[in-house]
């Protein structure tokens, strides 16, 4: 095999790694939670998404007007829309069932939006598909807890998944 | 059981993104002076980095310390920038400080800031129940340095065979000497300038 020159071998090894400085990640976590909680009293459901508001907000403003700045007051009707893009708990016939908007709050950097939905028949059997923001980060993460028949299930949404059911 | 799983797989997938690009050059950077015969130190090292980043990642998510993220952000590449120098001005390590011995100390506390790093944002999804995330989440890093440090030791083995292969100078460094100074340089510049960007002022 040919000798390689050191001084060319050393610029081929700076060209090859020096772009990887291109950009100067921060390496934020893509992940949002979503909290289901089953309420035999009522036959309902609630569902809390906890969602980091810069992200969520970049994923509603581009969905709905590019000119929306990331951190302008989201409105709800907007927020929703794109939730239900996104996000949904199909019935036993593979059908979105409704979910019903509860509200927001706000921490520092999460939003929480509320949901309900009536389920007479528990959750046991439905299905969760939660694509949220897997339209703006390849690496978003998703993970939901349903509390429902007296313990939790966890699932785990990365991109090109498709719905999970609740056993 | 399935929680601890998806969280395993959460801290593995964070470790071994390529946007992790700046925890992946830290094990790089501290790999980079050893061969594969070295695993024993190199695994002392590496399990220091765990045991430093495990510590603020628990304190930082069960809200017994308050991060703050610019700075640490900035923190990350100072700590690749330092561990890069310290690899290209010690060059004979027998005759360093502690015999040379001291590396996991300093990777300890290196990892320290990239616990924090870890944590940012853990802690603000996980805070009502934590313990099980918190402990998926460091089994899966722990999973994915394993991974990134094998595939930066399959590169690094790779670069000593093309050393082998270069017309090099009579009065230059063992080929050893040459990889780290080499891997370092570049690990130093890409390092610099995420410090840079990342100047929290």
């Amino acid at each position: 095999m040919a000798r390689l020159s050191a001084g060319r071998a050393l610029a081929a090894v700076f060209a090859t790694f020096l772009p990887l400085g291109a950009a100067a990640p921060a390496h934020p976590l893509h992940n949002s939670l979503c909290e289901i909680e089953y309420v035999p009293a009522e036959h309902r459901t609630k569902v809390t998404l906890k969602l980091f508001v810069d992200d969520f907000g970049k994923a509603v403003a581009r969905r709905t007007s590019d000119k929306l700045a990331p951190d302008r007051a989201l409105a709800d009707a907007a927020m929703f829309a794109y939730i239900r893009s996104a996000f949904a708990i199909l019935g036993k016939d593979g059908k979105p069932m409704s979910l019903e908007w509860a509200g927001t709050r706000r921490t520092t950097d999460l939003i929480l939006v509320s949901l309900t939905l009536a389920t007479p028949n528990g959750l046991a059997g439905l299905r969760v598909q939660d694509n949220l923001m897997f339209d703006m980060f390849a690496d978003q993460a998703n993970i939901v807890q349903a509390r429902y028949g007296g313990h939790t299930e966890s699932l785990l949404f990365t991109k090109g998944d498709g719905a999970k059911g609740l056993p | 059981m399935n929680e601890l799983v998806n969280f395993v797989h959460l801290g593995f997938r964070h470790i071994t993104d390529v946007e992790a690009m700046d925890h992946i050059l830290f094990l790089v950077a501290l790999a980079a002076i050893y061969r594969v015969r070295d695993w024993r130190p190199a695994l002392w090292v590496v399990s220091a980095f765990t045991i430093g980043h495990s510590i603020t990642l628990a304190l930082a998510v069960t809200g017994a310390v308050t991060l703050p993220t610019r700075l640490i952000e900035f923190l990350i590449p100072v700590t690749i920038v330092a561990t890069a120098i310290e690899n290209i001005l010690v060059k004979n390590r027998s005759a360093a400080f502690m015999g040379g011995n001291y590396r996991p100390v300093f990777a300890g506390v290196f990892g320290l800031v990239h616990g924090a790093g870890f944590a940012n944002s853990l802690k603000s999804l996980f805070m009502d129940h934590v313990a099980v995330p918190l402990f998926g989440f460091n089994i899966g890093i722990e999973l994915g340095q394993v991974v990134v440090l094998a595939v930066a030791f399959a590169l690094l083995a790779g670069m000593d065979r093309i050393i082998a292969l270069l017309r090099l100078p009579a009065r230059a460094p063992a080929p050893l000497r040459l990889r780290v100074l080499a891997v370092s340089a570049v690990v130093a510049l890409v390092a610099t300038r995420w410090a840079i960007e990342r100047w929290p002022g």
